[in-house]
């Protein structure tokens, strides 16, 4: 049972409070204005209340965090913009972030993803490259990347596929690298396959 | 791998609903044709939240498509309570909390019974603990994971074990 009539009504009822505590305060007289028929009307008025609530207190806080993410981008310091593409130039740019975002490496995974048409200018990619190396070095000095996967018996943290990929080469090369199953995971995750999506020899 | 189709967490039971969560998500994937992301959070907090068994809520889903799972924390939220009543509680999927042992008691069913390989993802998306407290959960959901294993191997049933691929 749904309508095009029943579909706007609740996303009505999830979405604006004034509307949401009519409903709550006489659910009868707003369902007869909503020109329902008689099953939607009574499934409206059968409604799980209280679950209704919490949702709608969920998809304002959703909202709002979606809200302040947003402002927080536009205050991004000017040193990483200037090195930072303005567009996501995708893998380049996956680097770049995965490197030098030391709270990323650590506790923070965040997507990067590839945006189609995107380009690089060459100061941009000779800095981004540089950091890039740099940051490899250290990290694999650290031997950071090394001892979480490790640790990890094969499940792995990844900030993006993009960004993985040259860390598979540099590894293969070394003969340490084996990539499994999972090329479907591609933010935000710590991964864990039945075959390992990374692993260390 | 194709797009996969992913059970929700829900505050509310749906109204106007003419199935329950598994008869719709079996019949989504079955029209589809598409493999099913089973998140076994969403599934735990439907399964506490509208009081129903979790396990016996799970046997329900068609565990023969599930190929990637994810498991999370979630924390109890209260709802408007009556007057002369307590609050109504309910489980929230944050995404922000530790996995629970009842997910991983749920992964190692699922293990016992899923007959494809399955890539499990553990979403977190705030207050991360340190990195040691991730990985201890990643171990326990391979422990639950080659557990569940094990015990489908002793199925008579089972037709295609994990191990031997992997050994492939």
């Amino acid at each position: 049972m749904h309508s095009s009539r029943l579909e706007t009504f609740l996303a009505r009822l999830f979405t604006d409070a004034e509307f949401r505590e009519a409903f709550i305060n006489d659910a009868r007289q707003v369902a007869d204005a909503q020109s329902l028929d008689a099953a939607e009307r009574d499934a409206v008025l059968a409604i799980d209340r209280p679950g209704l609530l919490l949702a709608a207190r969920s998809f304002a806080a959703k909202r709002r965090d979606t809200g302040a993410r947003g402002s927080s981008r536009r205050l991004r310091p000017r040193w990483r913009q200037l090195i930072r593409p303005p567009a996501g130039p995708g893998t380049a740019s996956c680097l770049l972030q995965f490197f030098t975002c030391a709270d990323q490496r650590s506790t923070r995974f965040r997507d990067v993803g590839l945006r189609n048409g995107d380009s690089l200018s060459v100061k941009r990619l000779i800095i981004i490259i540089g950091i890039w190396f740099l940051s490899l070095v250290a990290c694999r000095s650290s031997g950071f990347f090394i001892r979480a996967h490790g640790c990890a018996d094969g499940a792995a943290l990844l900030e993006s596929q993009s960004c993985c990929e040259a860390f598979e080469w540099g590894l293969r090369s070394r003969h340490r690298f084996v990539r499994g199953v999972g090329s479907d995971l591609s933010h935000g995750s710590c991964a864990l396959g039945a075959r390992p999506y990374f692993s260390i020899r | 791998m194709g797009p996969a189709v992913e059970n929700i967490a829900t505050l509310m039971a749906p109204p106007a609903s003419s199935m329950d969560e598994p008869e719709w998500v079996a019949a989504i994937t079955a029209a589809a044709g598409t493999p099913l992301l089973l998140d076994l959070h969403n599934l735990y907090a439907n399964a506490v939240n509208f009081g129903h068994e979790p396990l016996a809520y799970l046997m329900r889903f068609p565990l023969q498509q599930v190929a990637i799972v994810h498991i999370s924390g979630g924390v109890r939220i209260d709802g408007p309570a009556a007057p002369g009543e307590p609050p109504i509680a309910r489980l929230l999927d944050d995404h922000l909390h530790d996995v629970p042992d009842p997910v991983y008691h749920l992964l190692e069913a699922l293990g016992e019974r899923c007959p494809r390989l399955l890539t499990v993802v553990l979403e977190r998306d705030g207050r991360f603990p340190a990195m040691g407290a991730l990985m201890d959960q990643l171990r326990r959901a391979r422990a639950a994971l080659a557990t569940g294993r094990a015990r489908g191997l002793r199925r008579p049933q089972r037709q295609v074990s994990e191990h031997a691929l992997l050994a492939t």
